[in-house]
């Protein structure tokens, strides 16, 4: 698969809005923007230099992008450029979201975490008990042996 | 024998005690959602302060969890910079 169409695909992933135009407009600029890095190291970094330029003049709304479209591509630039799905989430919220975005973004992270956190204390809980209960008759077997090697006639 | 069960006991206690991979996804999150409240000039200075305090405090838990080996530099230097104020109030008191 060419860049092209890596970079393409990657953009259909990342998108999360389709108003009317804006993807088509995101597409041609992906590809404008990836011709020319197929092939060789330097042409990469020129696509690289594009891909900044052209994300200044989105950030400067010279672009008649909506802003859908424009946060579309923020991503896609970004994830182009770290290979990281989740690295381009936060770009976006560090550099381009709404504070109504920012605020439900870490609400969402704070649920992600406290219910991650449950999750730890319902494994543990269960590693308790079981070693609770591996505990209670090693004792058991202890007390019922020290008895039987002294002598003494009982056992729990 | 008994060093490698103590290794394999200390790994395991470490990764007991490290974030998981999600939760550090999340403190990422709400770091990076913090910067850019640090930086939006439409919200009151107030609350941009306390997007900062937050974000600086975030990236201390991922440094204190041991998830990076170093602060970032303004982190580090806004740390410092507090650390003189509190100092210099202690002293005048």
């Amino acid at each position: 698969m060419s860049l092209r169409d890596d970079l393409i695909d990657k953009a259909a992933d990342l998108v999360d809005d389709k108003a009317d135009g804006w993807f088509d407009k995101v597409l041609a600029a992906g590809r404008d923007l990836a011709a020319p890095a197929e092939g060789d190291v330097e042409a990469d970094s020129e696509a690289r230099a594009a891909a900044n330029e052209a994300l200044d003049l989105l950030e400067a709304d010279k672009l008649p992008f909506l802003r859908l479209g424009k946060l579309g591509f923020a991503h896609l630039i970004a994830y182009w450029e770290d290979d990281d799905k989740a690295e381009a989430q936060r770009h976006y919220l560090a550099t381009q979201a709404t504070y109504a975005e920012r605020r439900a973004a870490t609400h969402k992270a704070g649920d992600a975490a406290a219910k991650d956190r449950d999750a730890r204390i319902e494994a543990w809980v269960a590693v308790h008990k079981t070693l609770k209960q591996v505990g209670t008759l090693g004792l058991k077997f202890l007390v019922n042996l020290a008895a039987k090697s002294v002598g003494l006639p009982f056992s729990i | 024998m008994r060093s490698m069960f103590s290794l394999v006991l200390v790994l395991v206690l470490a990764g007991c005690y490290g974030l998981p991979p999600a939760t550090e996804n999340a403190v990422r999150d709400v770091i990076a959602a913090d910067a850019g409240h640090m930086a939006d000039e439409s919200l009151p200075q107030s609350t941009r302060e306390v997007a900062q305090d937050n974000h600086d405090a975030l990236w201390q838990v991922l440094y204190g969890a041991g998830t990076i080996d170093e602060l970032p530099a303004d982190v580090r230097a806004r740390m410092d910079a507090r650390a003189a104020t509190i100092a210099e109030v202690g002293s005048a008191e």
